[in-house]
């Protein structure tokens, strides 16, 4: 059995060096809301799921098993936050449990680079699911102490859902998990068209195909523009930063003005129970760096963190 | 003393044991077919009869180019007339191709026909071999010695006359039903017609227009409906279901449940019930576009007339039964069960539209998606009976499209949810409700997306073209999703255009789902009743797919139409006279022939695990009450599946014994696989 109310905090790569302040949220959130977080020392990127996948399967699964055995060694299952990480990790869990001749071969290769063994004994969650499910829009009730009055552009991304017999969280045709936590939030969801496509950033696409890349985002920042939200939803630092940079590019190349703040649904719990706006980060962020939240307090009297 | 001799010893030792005991000693004739050059061109024909004349046992072994021919046939009744020949062997083609010419010949001249043995050197040896002359002539020749082996042991098997039941029954009164009812009755013979409905017809009553005349289908099919319903040799049973089916071939006992319909046969139609109910729920018979009260008539020409009540939607406010004019409403009424001995039984249980609700990208029955119908919804809409007074209107705000998308292939071809077939239909009702919708509306935008379109046979390729000619438009590309635009609340479909490799967002007003032909619900409990196997797809499985569409898997009960996979109305109509044909020959002719090659038991050795019960795919064989398996002789095909199942060998069928095989095995493998 592993430790209750406690997690193995998965940071990957891009979080910590590009968006430290999602981190000091996801922290933020999850010590209030009662667990403790473990830090998971000597930690490697995930390994990506679309890039290294792609090259060579067994090496990527040695990889993610190295770190699912940081986390069996801490007895606690992994948080993450991203998307990438997410669909990584859970996926080379659940295969390894399921798959004794994968799990012989990545545990012999794992031998070679020190004292790990895969065994299966942790599960992978990403703070999306926790929040959505097992806090849930009724348990957040209870703890927030202002509510946001906006209308959000929720983008899920691929990993967290795709495919589905493997994440087995929710329909990826028509997800609302985060749609009905963040009402909870005061947040109102807006529908826009092509919403659970790609953003243009996964599966390499970015870093070799900087062009292409970008017409897929700039489609989805037109879908996006129609509806006209306060803010986009994300629950990746990846997403995130293919919207903050994508963006910027835009703007500077093909004559478009947009200034939507990317905003982490970790950022916006935190925000609501009780962080400060300035620890959220947005001013450290290409885009929206003026955006105010403006909460309203709601119940209780509680002093800002 | 080498390999061979040793061999020939062994057949000889083994032979003479059932010389003794069957006091029969065998002759044999072997006859090595040239079939032209098909055998005797890779084969060397004369060494394959010289070698067999030496073989213990054979009394005569020849060549001849055609022995499937007059002269072919006369050498082997001749070499029994003359030579005293009593078991034969010939060397030619398949079992199923000729093996019927030879037994025939056989038992011309008073010799059981089991005790020819066919030897197939044409497909097993110069066919596969045509390269290999000498390798196919040793194989020839190993084979010919394995069907003297064979023919060594050979017993006589009876022939049973069992007199047949003559009636039948027919499991469903669609268009399959009917018709094969129909044809039963017109050969004179009873038939029992049950119907799960409340009504007769199925779904033919419920199309518009039929393709590809786009004829009228009421007009077409009731002719037949009254026909039926009035034939003094009908017995039609509706809102009727079959509880059991007992017995086999020839002679069943079938049980089935009525349920009732709490309006006596003394209704007049008048429709007061209906009129005055105060219930209202969506009409199955109109596929959900009109409502129907809690007592009610499917459709104006529904036949029986006789109106039924709904018992889960009623509230039993008993207005009926006050306003009713003959007093024919008894809400009493109570389920009857009824049991009659039929001979034959068709199926014709038909087919269901295939539910798209679980193609998510397509939200089909979604909340604000109500625009997205299928095929069947969109002919109710112009049937000339439709709530839309035949026109085509939005569900979500009753107005005139002005751009309708088909997608085609909708739980069709499509391995994720489970349907790799292609229901061969859809094509040809799109194309004929697209055309139909664009002559009405010549102003409005009627598009198919499909993947291949699949209109074979005279008259469709026309009826495609027909519809390109008034400018219905055609995208090859399967939809990769229904989206509903957040700003314009318009439907967009998704799809790439193939051809031109284009990503297209089609905007559509209606669009219409052509869903696939998927088994009626159902038909697992039914086809287990009738002990009948099922194909992957979850239709009943037909006993040969090109020699015999029509036969299931058991013998006496026969598919009509789409129970035994997708068919438009013209082929079920040819399968269904088909099956009764069928279903009537043993009824005329008044028995069946039934050969008794059939399993005994040995229960000295039997151990009662049952495991024969359940490899026995004609479930052929009943467990008794000491828990001894028992053959039922006619219902068994002889297939011989229960005597490799069984542990003990206790189970064996008669010239398939375990011996016999081994002779056959020995001269195959060179003496090699003998193990004792």
């Amino acid at each position: 059995m592993v430790k209750e109310n406690t997690f193995a905090f998965f940071l990957g790569c891009i979080m910590p060096n590009r968006y430290p302040a999602i981190e000091k949220s996801t922290k933020f959130i999850m010590e209030k809301l009662g667990y403790e977080i473990l830090e998971m020392e000597r930690a490697t990127c995930c390994p990506a799921p679309g890039v290294f996948r792609s090259f060579n399967k067994v090496d990527w699964m040695v990889a993610a098993a190295r770190n699912l055995c940081i986390a069996e060694q801490l007895d606690a299952d992994i948080l993450t936050v991203c998307n990438g990480c997410f669909g990584t990790l859970q996926e080379v869990n659940k295969h390894l449990k399921e798959n004794e001749e994968h799990r012989n071969l990545v545990n012999e290769r794992l031998k070679l680079i020190g004292d790990y063994e895969f065994k299966g004994t942790i599960n992978v969650r990403h703070v999306a699911e926790v929040l959505g499910y097992e806090i849930g829009p009724w348990g957040i009730e209870d703890v927030i102490i202002r509510k946001i009055n906006a209308k959000a552009a929720i983008h899920y991304g691929c990993h967290f859902l795709k495919p589905t017999r493997i994440r087995e969280i929710e329909s990826s045709e028509g997800p609302t998990i985060i749609e009905e936590f963040v009402e909870a939030l005061g947040i109102q969801s807006v529908r826009f068209n092509e919403q659970l496509t790609c953003c243009g950033a996964g599966g390499g696409v970015k870093a070799y195909d900087g062009n292409a890349s970008m017409t897929i985002f700039a489609e989805k920042m037109k879908n996006i523009d129609e509806v006209k939200p306060d803010f986009i939803l994300d629950i990746c630092p990846f997403c995130h930063l293919q919207y903050e940079t994508g963006q910027d590019y835009l703007n500077k190349n093909k004559n478009c003005n947009y200034d939507y703040p990317v905003i982490h649904l970790s950022q916006l719990t935190a925000y609501c129970m009780g962080m400060n706006q300035e620890f959220i980060g947005l001013q450290y962020q290409l885009m929206g760096k003026d955006y105010i939240f403006g909460g309203f307090g709601v119940n209780k009297e509680e002093e800002a963190a | 003393m080498t390999v061979k001799e040793e061999k020939i010893d062994n057949i000889k030792s083994l032979g003479e044991k059932v010389v003794s005991a069957d006091n029969d000693e065998p002759q044999i004739g072997v006859f090595v077919c040239h079939c032209g050059h098909n055998i005797a061109g890779t084969v060397d024909v004369a060494k394959v009869a010289e070698y067999a004349s030496t073989l213990p046992n054979v009394v005569k072994a020849e060549h001849y180019m055609f022995m499937c021919s007059k002269p072919g046939v006369q050498l082997i009744k001749d070499s029994i007339e003359d030579l005293g020949v009593n078991r034969t062997v010939v060397a030619s083609c398949s079992k199923n191709q000729h093996g019927r010419t030879f037994t025939n010949a056989i038992e011309e001249m008073g010799l059981n026909k089991h005790r020819h043995q066919q030897v197939n050197v044409r497909e097993y040896c110069s066919w596969v071999h045509q390269k290999e002359k000498e390798k196919a002539t040793d194989k020839a020749l190993k084979l010919v010695e394995a069907g003297v082996n064979r023919a060594r042991k050979l017993e006589d098997v009876e022939t049973r006359k069992i007199p047949t039941t003559k009636a039948a029954l027919v499991i469903g009164a669609g268009i399959a039903g009917l018709r094969s009812a129909h044809d039963l009755a017109e050969l004179g013979i009873p038939v029992y017609l049950v119907e799960r409905n409340s009504t007769i017809g199925g779904h033919m009553t419920q199309l518009n227009k039929t393709f590809p005349t786009l004829e009228c289908p009421q007009c077409s099919i009731s002719p037949l409906t009254n026909g039926v319903a009035n034939h003094p040799l009908i017995e039609l049973h509706t809102n009727a279901q079959i509880k059991n089916v007992e017995g086999s071939m020839g002679n069943f006992e079938v049980e089935i449940e009525i349920k009732p319909r709490y309006v006596k046969d003394n209704c007049t139609s008048c429709g007061e019930c209906a009129a005055h109910c105060p219930v209202e729920v969506p009409s199955e018979w109109d596929s959900g576009m009109s409502m129907r009260n809690a007592i009610y008539k499917a459709y104006p020409q529904a036949i029986p007339a006789t109106y039924v009540r709904d018992k889960k939607a009623c509230i039993e406010c008993n207005t009926c039964i006050n306003i009713c004019p003959v007093q024919a409403i008894d809400f009493s009424m109570q389920p009857e069960t009824k049991t009659f001995k039929v001979g034959s039984i068709i199926v014709a249980a038909g087919y269901d539209e295939y539910d798209p609700t679980e193609i998510e990208p397509y939200h089909y029955g979604q909340e604000g998606y109500e625009d997205v119908i299928t095929q069947l919804k969109l002919e109710r809409m112009l049937s000339p009976t439709s709530l839309t007074n035949s026109q085509v209107l939005r569900p979500s705000d009753g107005k005139i499209p002005k751009s309708i998308v088909m997608i085609q292939c909708v739980g069709s071809r499509n391995d994720q949810v489970g349907n790799q077939y292609c229901t061969g239909v859809c094509c040809k009702f799109a194309i004929k409700n697209a055309r139909i919708v664009k002559e009405m509306y010549p102003d409005s935008d009627v598009t198919i997306c499909y993947i291949d379109v699949r209109t074979p046979g005279l008259n469709f390729e026309e009826l495609y073209k027909s519809a390109q000619e008034v400018g219905v438009r055609f995208i090859r590309g399967r939809p990769s999703e229904i989206l509903k635009d957040p700003v314009s609340e318009e439907l967009r479909v998704i799809v790439e255009d193939t051809l031109s490799q284009t990503p297209l967002k089609l905007k559509a007003d209606l669009v219409v789902l052509s869903a696939a032909m998927v088994p009626p619900e159902g038909i697992g409990p039914l086809g287990s009743k009738l002990h009948v196997l099922r194909s992957k797809e979850g239709f009943l499985k037909e006993f040969h797919i090109k020699m015999n569409p029509t036969l299931s898997s058991k013998g006496g009960i026969y598919l009509a139409g789409a129970i035994q996979g997708p068919k438009d109305i013209s082929e079920t109509v040819a399968h269904a006279g088909n099956a009764a044909a069928l279903a009537a020959a043993p009824l005329v002719k008044g028995y069946i022939e039934k050969e008794m090659l059939i399993p005994t038991i040995d229960y000295d050795l039997c151990v009662k695990c049952g495991l024969c019960k359940t490899v026995c795919a004609p479930a052929a064989i009943d467990i008794g009450t000491d828990g001894s398996p028992i053959v039922n002789e006619i219902a068994c095909k002889s297939c011989g599946m229960c005597m490799p199942a069984c542990p003990t060998g206790a189970i064996q069928l008669l010239n398939f014994l375990d011996d016999q095989l081994l002779d056959e095995i020995i001269a195959v493998s060179g003496g090699g696989a003998v193990c004792e």
